[in-house]
C-alpha cells in the first residue's frame, strides 16, 4: 500500500556469525513496504557455495529503537530446493530501522545472521 | 586607534557568524518540504488509500443488496435483549460512528470505548485487542454479548424469518431462509449471514478528504499559492512534528493514520479498573473462534489467512492496544481503549512524557516538546476532520424499517 521511504536494505549474501553459512533473502514484496503481509525466500549455502538442504530456519525481527518485535511470527513453511526456503508471514508495521535475525540449524549445528533494514 | 578597529572587526565577524548560525538554524518555512517529507505526506494522503481490500471469506462483501440488508440490521433495535440496542446505538452516524461516551453503553455499561468503524474494512484485526479477524466475524460478537445487544442467534433468526421485508431481502442474497428456527446449524448459518450483510454495509463507510488532504494534494500539484493558504503556519508546523520529531507517524501511518497493529503506550487503565492485557490475551481467542478466517463459515476454504496463521503474541504485546485511525480525531472524543482521555491535549502530553507502563513496557520515548510545539501538534490534528465519502442514504436508518 505504501512505498517505503528511504529504502536501504541489506540483503545480499552475508556470512553467518560463525561463518558456517552464506545467507541471503529475497522479498516477495518489492520494494518492501509497511502494513503488507508477504513472503520471503531465504537462501542458505555453505561458505564454499553449496546449497544447504534439510535446515531448520527460524526468523525473528524487531526495531531496536522501539524495543518491539515484528507484528507477526513468520515461519519457514517449505523447502523449495537449491538451498531456498519459503518464509511466510513477514510484515512490517512501521518505517524505520529493523533487524531481522535468521537462525539456521543443520544436523545439530546452529548459526545465525542479522540483517539490517531501513524502511 | 588600532584597538577600536579591532573590536569593530571582531564585532562585525561575530554578528556575521551569529546571523549565519541563526539563518541555518531557522525553522523551515511552513510550506518547505524535503523530497523525503513529501513522500511521507503522500503516504498519509487520502489519495493513497487503495480500494477496500477484498474479503474472500465473505462472498457478499461487495453485493449492494447485502449492504442494504446489512444497513437495515445495523439500525434495528429489535436485535437486542430489550428491543433498545442496535449497532447504531454505539456507532452513531452523526458522531462519525462513535458514541461520545467513555465506554460503550448497550444493555449494560461496557469495558471498552466504542471505536469508529469508518475505514475498519482496511484492518486485518477488529476490536481494541484484535480478537476478531474480519468485519463479518466482528459484527457477530456484540450481537450475543450479554452487555451489548444481549440477545442470541435463535432470537435474531426468528425476527428475520417473521419479518416479510427481512425475509425477502435475505433470501434474495443468501437463498431460502426455510423454517429453521429450531435447527441449530441453520440458525448459526443465518447468524453468520447477518454478520456478512452488516460487513457489506460497513465496507461502504470510508472517510472523505480533509483539509490536510487538500493541502497535500495542492503540494503534490506544485500549487504553492493554494497549499500555503490551506493550513495555517501552526498547523503546518504541527504536521512537520507529526511526521518528524514527535514520531506520531511511527504508528499512525498510511492514509487512515493507523497501522492497525498493537502498541503499549502506557495509557493508564480507567479509574478503578485493572490494566487491560490487550493484544497478548487475544490471539488465542481468535485462533479458537469458529468464525475466524480458517473456520468453516468462511466462504473461501482456500483462503491464505496469513494474518491469522502467523499472528504473534509475546511480552512486548502485554498491554498493547490497536492504533486507532486519527481521521476525525478532533470530533470523536473521548479517547483510548477505555475512554480514559478526554482531550487531544491530554494525549499529546501523554506521548510527550512517555511515562512507565503499569503492565508491559511503554514503546514510546519522551519527546520533550515545547508548549508551543504541543499546541502546533494539536492544531494539526484538527485538520484531519472530514465528512464521509459515503453517499448520505447510507448514513441513517433505511426508511422502511419497522
Amino acid at each position: 500500500m505504501l512505498a517505503a521511504v528511504g529504502l536501504a536494505q541489506e540483503h545480499g549474501a552475508k556470512s553467518s556469525d560463525k561463518e558456517m553459512f552464506l545467507i541471503s533473502y529475497e522479498s516477495g514484496l518489492q520494494p518492501i513496504s509497511i502494513n503488507r503481509i508477504h513472503n520471503w525466500v531465504v537462501h542458505v549455502e555453505t561458505s564454499d557455495g553449496s546449497p544447504v538442504a534439510g535446515a531448520t530456519i527460524t526468523l525473528i525481527g524487531g526495531m531496536p529503537d522501539h524495543d518491539h518485535g515484528l507484528p507477526t511470527l513468520p515461519l519457514a513453511t517449505r523447502y523449495l530446493g537449491d538451498g531456498d526456503y519459503l518464509v511466510e508471514g513477514m510484515k512490517f508495521h512501521m518505517n524505520g530501522w529493523w533487524q531481522i535475525t535468521i537462525s539456521i540449524t543443520v544436523a545439530g549445528s546452529s548459526d545465525s545472521v542479522t540483517f539490517d533494514l531501513q524502511l | 586607534m588600532q584597538f577600536p578597529r579591532k573590536i569593530g572587526a571582531i564585532l562585525a565577524i561575530t554578528i556575521l557568524l551569529v546571523g549565519a548560525a541563526l539563518w541555518f538554524m531557522r525553522p523551515p518555512a511552513p510550506g518547505a518540504w524535503t523530497e523525503a517529507e513529501i513522500e511521507l505526506l503522500r503516504s498519509l494522503w487520502i489519495g493513497s488509500l487503495p480500494p477496500v481490500p477484498a474479503d474472500p471469506g465473505n462472498a457478499v462483501a461487495d453485493d449492494a443488496r447485502a449492504a442494504r440488508l446489512g444497513q437495515r440490521l445495523f439500525f434495528d433495535t429489535r436485535l437486542s435483549a430489550n428491543g433498545e440496542v442496535a449497532c447504531a446505538t454505539c456507532h452513531q452516524p452523526e458522531r462519525l460512528f462513535t458514541d461520545g461516551l467513555d465506554v460503550a453503553q448497550g444493555i449494560a455499561r461496557g469495558e471498552r470505548h466504542t471505536m469508529s468503524i469508518v475505514g475498519a474494512a482496511y484492518s486485518p484485526w477488529m476490536f481494541w485487542d484484535g480478537r476478531k479477524d474480519s468485519l463479518w466475524s466482528q459484527a457477530l460478537g456484540p450481537l450475543e454479548n450479554p452487555i451489548e445487544h444481549g440477545g442470541n442467534r435463535k432470537q435474531y433468526a426468528e425476527i428475520l424469518a417473521a419479518d416479510e421485508q427481512y425475509r425477502t431481502e435475505y433470501e434474495a442474497v443468501f437463498g431460502a431462509l426455510g423454517g429453521m428456527t429450531d435447527h441449530e446449524p441453520a440458525i448459526t448459518q443465518v447468524f453468520v449471514n447477518m454478520g456478512k450483510a452488516i460487513a457489506a454495509y460497513e465496507r461502504l463507510l470510508i472517510p472523505a478528504d480533509s483539509r490536510f488532504d487538500r493541502y497535500v494534494q495542492a503540494l503534490l500539484a506544485d500549487d504553492e499559492r493554494q497549499f500555503d493558504s490551506i493550513l495555517s503556519d501552526d498547523e503546518a508546523a504541527g504536521l512537520r512534528l507529526f511526521i518528524g520529531d514527535a514520531q506520531c507517524i511511527n504508528c499512525h501511518n498510511g492514509p487512515l493514520f493507523t497501522n492497525n497493529e498493537f502498541h503499549n503506550t502506557a495509557v493508564l487503565p480507567a479509574r478503578g479498573k485493572l490494566p487491560s492485557m490487550g493484544r497478548v490475551a487475544a490471539v488465542r481467542e481468535t485462533r479458537a473462534d469458529p468464525f475466524n478466517c480458517l473456520g468453516r463459515f468462511s466462504d473461501d476454504p482456500d483462503a491464505n489467512c496469513a494474518e491469522l496463521r502467523f499472528a504473534r503474541t509475546g511480552d512486548d504485546l502485554i498491554g498493547a492496544h490497536k492504533t486507532p485511525s486519527l481521521r476525525n480525531v478532533a470530533l470523536t472524543a473521548p479517547y483510548m481503549h477505555a475512554g480514559q482521555m478526554n482531550s487531544l491535549v491530554e494525549i499529546i502530553e501523554q506521548y510527550d512524557r512517555a511515562p512507565l507502563a503499569l503492565v508491559g513496557h511503554n514503546e514510546a520515548n519522551p519527546l520533550n516538546l515545547s508548549r508551543n510545539e504541543r499546541k502546533q501538534l494539536e492544531a494539526f490534528l484538527h485538520t484531519l476532520s472530514s465528512p464521509l465519502a459515503t453517499s448520505p442514504e447510507w448514513l441513517a436508518a433505511p426508511t422502511a424499517v419497522r
